[in-house]
């Protein structure tokens, strides 16, 4: 008996060892004509697109601290304008760089200190009083970033001189001006850990991992491209403000627009999230300006054609991103009054924005055979 | 005489031979069955009807662990009605149908869930002496008491259904009801028990322990062999349907599909649709009393199984960080909760209740629990995960 059970005992563990040697084996896909592609385009993107446009924003952003300390040192008209002008530079820039939402700034889940609007004043408020409030967790998220900066600087008071008087004229004007450092650095901190885990440890995982499966880099960039498009362009600039949106049923929030406090620049900050998503989508070089590695090459490489015309898919889908550009080009600066006046061109834009979104979410993915794993909620 | 002698020479020496051949092939008897040819099988071969006794009637027969499925079905559903009609949940009915006693099961019926309370009030089985059954009694206990401690906790949360959560505070986030932490209690309870009760039964009993039993001689009074069974029963503890998943795509689920079975085929998208063919290949090697790949078989099934779970838990960590509010966060952590508790049973990967307790205590251990949770707390959860499974 006792040999019998050391007989199953060494074949139970030749299983096991041959078990986890082909586990390794498909785990470690042996590099392919297409995997070698991807891992092209993987190496474009974190070389060429994603480093260089953390480090634009983050020049961008390096003023806008500065003009913070400026202007928390010594607040007063000109330092205000100053602060104002170099925020909306930086918010701007960083519309470029939210859509890489995956990889390093996933894990450190930038877009949610960055840009979560509308602010949540009555927060920032209580933050303000208590200085050692947790900055971390989901409910501070909407009491940081771009939009309480919007909320500080230009929403704070009914004009300039009643801003000022914020950080001047009162008992909390110290706390006040401690807050606004307290969000600059730490908008400068995250960026800085962004890019570090860019480069030292996100890099090499990333571009190894050439599947197509879930966990794969192509996987969860498309993904998260998708979901930007779809939830922070479409539906957080434009839908969900004008009222377009299905979960909105026609109510529109005006007050929910981006940069609700500042309002002029609503739609430089829709057109330059909207073209970076365009220029994502066809792989465009920061530093040279020339279109490269990307979707678009992918899909012309797999011979993606539109079912109905026959056309190119990436033809089709740049044709769409063209149209909706062409709507929101009509918008004006300020869109929470044109969403008090007519909101019909909001959301003509939005549905134009729509139709993109069904390419890029359902065609191109399926082309890719890229499997969309976000959902709007959760089944049970 | 002459014939007589030749007789016993030759019964002496087919004797010898039988004793010889004993010797070479270990303890391989003569085949209860006719051997099944592997080649056979295929993902929509029925399981009951090819593998029968000489007479052509089934060998098979899953009501052990349908009962329990049921059962656990049903005391799920206690949970969630109760939760969804706002109305108090009581410790005590929990406890009676965990231990099936006090007839406390009902009869059932939505488009989900089917059971008839006479039969599984009239079954010799039960849920709470199949949790943590691979364990010793002490430490099996431990898991009990947790469980009915859990039973408590949501009794008194319950009080609180009429109120909104928030830190500190009891009450309902949109649908959820969650504790003063935040934590919604019935997804601890309905995933811990995917973990105590399926994936620790089927793994690390009948697919273990449970196929070291004999496969030569029917049970007194029915036509299959103890380890025939066991493997029908871990097939039974997993699903209802005759067919695993029958016709499921990655898009679609195509049955209904309770506890582990829905989360193997939601999170384990590499392997849900080989492990219906793995169970009928396993029975097959067990018709063919072919040791090795009945190993083969339950150890792929084992594996796919607790990765299901791991995976379940890493994704869900992840609804935290993709949650647009409160109301999904909250969902998002509870269902995590329960499935890193359920990781305790994934002994392929050799996690155990260290392991699983260590990630707890970092995700909610603080203060306000829930309610505390930021992106490095998620993380590191992750990334223990990720390490322990090889995500």
């Amino acid at each position: 008996m006792k040999s019998i059970k050391t007989q199953s005992i060494v074949v139970v563990l030749i299983i096991t060892l041959f078990w986890s040697c082909s586990n390794n084996v498909s785990n470690d896909p042996a590099p392919t004509g297409e995997g070698n592609n991807r891992r092209e385009i993987l190496i474009h993107w974190v070389d060429n697109i994603i480093v260089p446009s953390y480090q634009r924003f983050e020049t961008k952003l390096d003023v806008m601290v500065a003009k913070g300390q400026d202007f928390t040192n010594t607040p007063n008209n000109q330092t205000l304008l100053a602060l104002r002008t170099a925020w909306v530079e930086a918010y701007v820039e960083w519309q470029k760089v939210e859509v890489f939402e995956f990889g390093a700034a996933d894990r450190y889940a930038l877009r949610t200190f960055f840009n979560i609007y509308p602010a949540d004043v009555n927060g920032i408020m209580a933050n303000i009083n208590d200085p050692t409030a947790n900055l971390n967790i989901p409910a501070a998220y909407a009491r940081q970033g771009f939009p309480a900066l919007d909320y500080l600087i230009n929403g704070s008071g009914t004009d300039d001189n009643a801003i000022l008087a914020f950080y001047t004229n009162h008992a909390d004007a110290a706390k006040r001006k401690a807050y606004i450092t307290t969000l600059l650095t730490r908008m400068s901190e995250m960026i800085d850990n962004v890019i570090a885990y860019w480069n030292k440890n996100e890099r090499e995982a990333f571009i190894s991992k050439t599947g197509l499966d879930i966990g794969s880099s192509m996987g969860l960039a498309v993904n998260a491209y998708v979901l930007h498009y779809e939830k922070y362009i479409r539906s957080g600039k434009i839908g969900i403000p004008a009222g377009a949106t299905a979960n909105s049923a026609g109510v529109a929030h005006p007050e929910t627009v981006e940069a609700y406090y500042k309002k002029d620049i609503s739609l430089i900050l829709t057109q330059t999230a909207h073209q970076a998503a365009v220029d994502f989508f066809n792989g465009k070089n920061v530093t040279t300006g020339e279109n490269g590695l990307g979707f678009k090459a992918y899909l012309n490489a797999i011979g993606a054609k539109d079912n109905s015309s026959g056309k190119d898919l990436s033809s089709i889908i740049n044709d769409q991103f063209t149209v909706a550009k062409g709507k929101i080009d009509l918008l004006p600066p300020d869109f929470f009054q044109q969403i008090n006046t007519d909101r019909s061109k909001m959301i003509d834009a939005f549905t134009e924005m729509q139709k993109a979104v069904r390419m890029i979410k359902v065609d191109m993915t399926s082309a890719m055979s890229i499997t969309i794993t976000y959902t709007d909620n959760d089944g049970d | 005489m002459y014939k007589l002698a030749n007789f016993k020479t030759l019964a002496l020496a087919a004797l010898a031979f039988s004793i010889a051949s004993c010797n070479d092939d270990d303890d391989a008897p003569v085949n209860l069955r006719s051997s099944i040819d592997y080649n056979t099988l295929t993902p929509t071969t029925a399981y009951s009807k090819t593998f029968v006794d000489a007479s052509g009637a089934t060998t098979v027969d899953f009501s052990e662990g349908a009962t329990r499925l049921k059962m656990f079905q049903a005391l799920n559903y206690y949970g969630t009605s109760n939760i969804a009609a706002n109305t108090h949940i009581d410790a005590a009915q929990f406890k009676k149908l965990y231990s099936n006693t006090g007839n406390p099961f009902t009869d059932i019926s939505t488009a989900t869930i089917n059971v008839k309370g006479a039969e599984l009030n009239s079954a010799s089985v039960q849920l709470k002496d199949a949790t943590a059954a691979s364990w010793s009694a002490t430490e099996a206990n431990k898991v009990r008491s947790k469980v009915e401690s859990l039973f408590d906790q949501i009794d008194v949360v319950s009080n609180s259904l009429s109120q909104t959560a928030s830190a500190g505070k009891a009450g309902k986030i949109g649908s959820y009801l969650v504790d003063e932490k935040g934590i919604e209690v019935l997804q601890v309870i309905q995933k811990s028990l995917i973990g105590a009760i399926q994936l620790d039964y089927i793994n690390n009993v009948l697919l273990d322990k449970g196929l070291q039993v004999d496969n030569t001689t029917p049970h007194a009074g029915v036509n299959y062999t103890e380890l025939e069974h066991n493997w029908d029963i871990a097939y039974g503890m997993l699903t209802l349907n005759p067919i695993f998943l029958e016709g499921s795509t990655d898009a679609t689920r195509a049955t209904v599909e309770f506890g582990l079975g829905s989360y193997v085929w939601e999170y384990n998208k590499g392997a849900y649709a080989k492990i219906y063919p793995a169970y009928l290949k396993g029975r097959a090697a067990i018709v063919n009393n072919d040791r090795t790949e009945i190993q083969a078989q339950a150890t792929f099934i084992r594996t796919e199984l607790e990765k299901a779970v791991a995976t379940s838990a890493f994704n869900y960590l992840e609804k935290w960080r993709t949650g647009q509010n409160d109301q999904e966060r909250v969902h998002a952590i509870g269902e995590a909760i329960g499935f890193i508790y359920a990781l305790r049973f994934a002994t392929i990967a050799k996690a155990d209740a260290a392991f699983s307790d260590n990630i707890i205590t970092g995700l909610t251990g603080s203060a306000n629990g829930f309610w505390d949770i930021d992106i490095v707390k998620i993380n590191t959860a992750k990334d223990a995960i990720k390490a322990k499974f090889n995500l």
